[in-house]
């Protein structure tokens, strides 16, 4: 069996050059010159630092927690060095702790979302009723504002249990996001029709639900091509 | 994996491969070279062919690198590639850019067969396996009856949906507990890497009964004794340093030892499927003997590589990769934020490396054929050197890859052995 001069290795008695190096076999002319090597590498492993990542997230919430109380400290003390009473602060402190609940909220149930969306339902509906109580006029917080809260709180679970219990996919979510706010767009149209004492028809939010209707579909129906033969396209899109 | 998946034309990345190709950068490979040496000079012919039945049987391997909206994949294909001429060292594989560069590479020189392998198909476990498998059905074209054997895979098989698993994902789940521990940056050799070579390669030659035996008059294993050995020599170059006034930064020395995990899971999976430990210790408390070494190595290797400790680990890789935010951030910034991270926290946090395959078995029917076998990391360029190790044979085949001119790391180590009266053979 032939020898490659230049590469050392067996070659078959028909073939008249190596395989490997081009070298004519079997002829003392050698290939002197190395065969040129090609470039590219990559590269490995990594960690992420979530640790370093809890101090900061802790470190943010203590900043929120001292501008809050600094805050409400201060106009507390404008308010009460003025009158010897509070009047006026009762908004901005109202504010400050809607505003610091509004941020804690998720600090503290990071981990329990439902919970979470009904504890910021329950803080805004506290902030709300708090301003109407505070206000002047007729109270609005029964007959608008709490329905609307329900209703949003409502259509934010709805969203997130349908996802999570049908595992459905980042376009599949975005779907279910579009119905539930438009669902919620019908009843926003209806609680505030009624509270100015108009019919309980709707007009506007029924055109904005339905101009989702085919946005919607065809994300349902891109969804279901790409899980049908989609091989081609979930490779490009997988997540 | 689901079986659909495994009937796709294309493949995911596994958890450990994902970050790879946004690494990827000359001065940071992540392949690896196994290769043998045969008796006699290699026929091209019939290795050519033996890759030809055995790469369909590994259909995970036989696939192109592609970039997707949101993750890089692997795109199946049928093309079995040339066999080449092979280099003294490894050289890169991967090409993002070449929709169609093979990201396994085999070739020969002399009576040299070489497989190398990108970490973005596997570790070094289902590398080995491969190359086994080719070893194999390039012996039997040759005339040989190689019976079957648990190293080596049945071609008359189809691959099963198992081996295409990413196994990090099924052994994963959601743990409460911490994070492994965040891990200071270690000391490196110093020396500036070589502009006109990708690196240097000295290849070492030990009887391996009497290293083993070594190791056992001690109480630890022989991976543990060589990292022992690594650490000591990587001490006296600190040292020395020292001693030339040099002012060091950092006084942790820490290695990293590659740990195959189908060891604690009842996984078959031919991708990537290990986790690295970690012993360290501080050189800022004061001198270490060799034996403090040995026992330091020993129990903290004991210690990390419980499966819990190694489930931390799982825990935070695949719990990252999970993260909605990570999911769906688009390709081209990933690629810059792991880049970022793998500089940060990947790279520095080691002083050196050793990877042991450890001993490798085949069929009585194969050995007259092979002489040796040997395995070889790619250094990157922070580490510097790196050392990978398999046993074959009566022999223990250890070799040192190196980005810069400087040796004293390798003759430190062997040096270790000739003073234990264990004789060296070396080969550059």
């Amino acid at each position: 069996m032939p020898i490659c001069r230049n590469c050392g290795v067996e070659v078959e008695d028909h073939q008249s050059k190596c395989p490997l190096c081009g070298s004519p076999v079997g002829n003392d002319e050698v290939r002197e010159t190395p065969v040129p090597e090609k470039k590219q590498i990559l590269n490995p492993d990594t960690a992420v630092d979530r640790k370093r990542q809890e101090k900061v997230r802790i470190l943010f919430h203590e900043i929120i927690d001292f501008i809050a109380l600094a805050g409400a400290v201060v106009v507390w003390a404008v308010d009460y060095a003025y009158g010897m009473a509070i009047t006026w602060s009762r908004f901005p402190l109202i504010s400050i702790g809607f505003v610091w609940l509004l941020f804690s909220l998720p600090f503290w149930l990071k981990r329990r979302v439902y919970l979470m969306v009904c504890a910021e339902a329950l803080n805004m509906a506290l902030f709300l009723y708090c301003m109407d109580r505070f206000t002047a006029g007729d109270p609005w917080f029964h007959s608008l504002a709490l329905p609307l809260i329900l209703g949003f709180g409502a259509a934010v679970l709805l969203s997130l249990g349908s996802i999570r219990l049908l595992k459905l996919s980042a376009l599949g979510g975005i779907s279910v996001s579009l119905i539930a706010a438009g669902l919620w767009l019908l009843w926003l149209e209806i609680i505030v029709n009624r509270f100015i004492g108009e019919g309980p028809g709707v007009s506007w939010s029924l055109i904005a639900a339905a101009s989702v209707v085919p946005i919607i579909a065809f994300l349902f129906s891109f969804d279901a091509r790409l899980k049908r033969q989609g091989s081609d396209f979930r490779k490009h899109f997988h997540v | 994996m689901t079986k659909p998946e495994a009937q796709d034309d294309w493949l995911p990345l596994d958890n450990a491969a994902k970050i790879y190709p946004s690494t990827a950068s000359e001065k940071s490979p992540a392949e690896f070279r196994i290769f043998a040496s045969m008796h006699q000079p290699v026929r091209v012919h019939f290795l050519q062919k033996a890759l030809e039945h055995v790469l369909p049987r590994f259909p995970y391997f036989q696939v192109y690198l592609r970039r997707g909206f949101f993750w890089y994949y692997l795109q199946r294909n049928t093309v079995i590639p040339r066999i080449e001429l092979m280099q003294n060292v490894p050289v890169g594989i991967i090409s993002v850019k070449e929709r169609t560069a093979a990201m396994i590479r085999v070739s020969a020189r002399e009576n040299d067969i070489a497989v190398d392998f990108s970490h973005i198909l596997t570790d070094g476990n289902g590398g080995l396996r491969f190359f086994l498998t080719l070893l194999a059905e390039y012996i039997r074209l040759k005339g040989a009856e190689v019976s079957d054997h648990p190293n080596l895979m049945d071609l008359r098989q189809d691959p099963g949906t198992e081996e295409f698993e990413d196994a990090h994902r099924s052994s994963f789940f959601e743990a409460k507990s911490r994070d492994p521990e965040k891990l200071r940056p270690a000391y490196h050799v110093p020396g500036r890497p070589f502009r006109s070579k990708r690196y240097r390669l000295i290849r070492g030659s030990l009887p391996v009964d009497s290293v083993l035996a070594t190791a056992r008059k001690h109480g630890v294993t022989l991976t543990e004794y060589l990292a022992a050995v690594y650490m000591k020599s990587l001490i006296r170059i600190y040292k020395n340093e020292a001693e030339q006034g040099k002012k060091q930064r950092r006084s942790i020395i820490r290695m990293e030892i590659p740990v195959d995990m189908r060891r604690y899971y009842a996984s078959v999976t031919m991708r990537n499927f290990s986790l690295f430990l970690s012993p360290e210790i501080d050189l800022s408390l004061g001198d270490y003997s060799f034996e403090e070494l040995l026992r330091n190595i020993h129990h903290k290797v004991q210690l990390l590589r419980s499966k819990k400790q190694l489930q931390r680990q799982i825990s935070r890789n695949v719990g990252a990769e999970f993260k909605p935010y990570v999911r769906f951030m688009p390709l081209f910034v990933k690629d810059l934020v792991l880049s970022s991270v793998h500089s940060r926290l990947g790279e520095q946090l080691h002083s050196g490396v050793i990877s042991n395959l450890g001993k490798v078995d085949l069929p009585g029917e194969m050995l007259p054929y092979i002489e040796s076998l040997h395995f070889v990391l790619n250094p990157n360029h922070v580490m510097k050197k790196c050392c990978a190790v398999l046993s074959f044979k009566d022999k223990l085949q250890i070799s040192f890859g190196s980005v810069i001119e400087d040796r004293s790391l390798e003759r430190l180590f062997f040096q270790h052995f000739i003073q234990e009266k264990i004789p060296v053979k070396i080969k550059e």
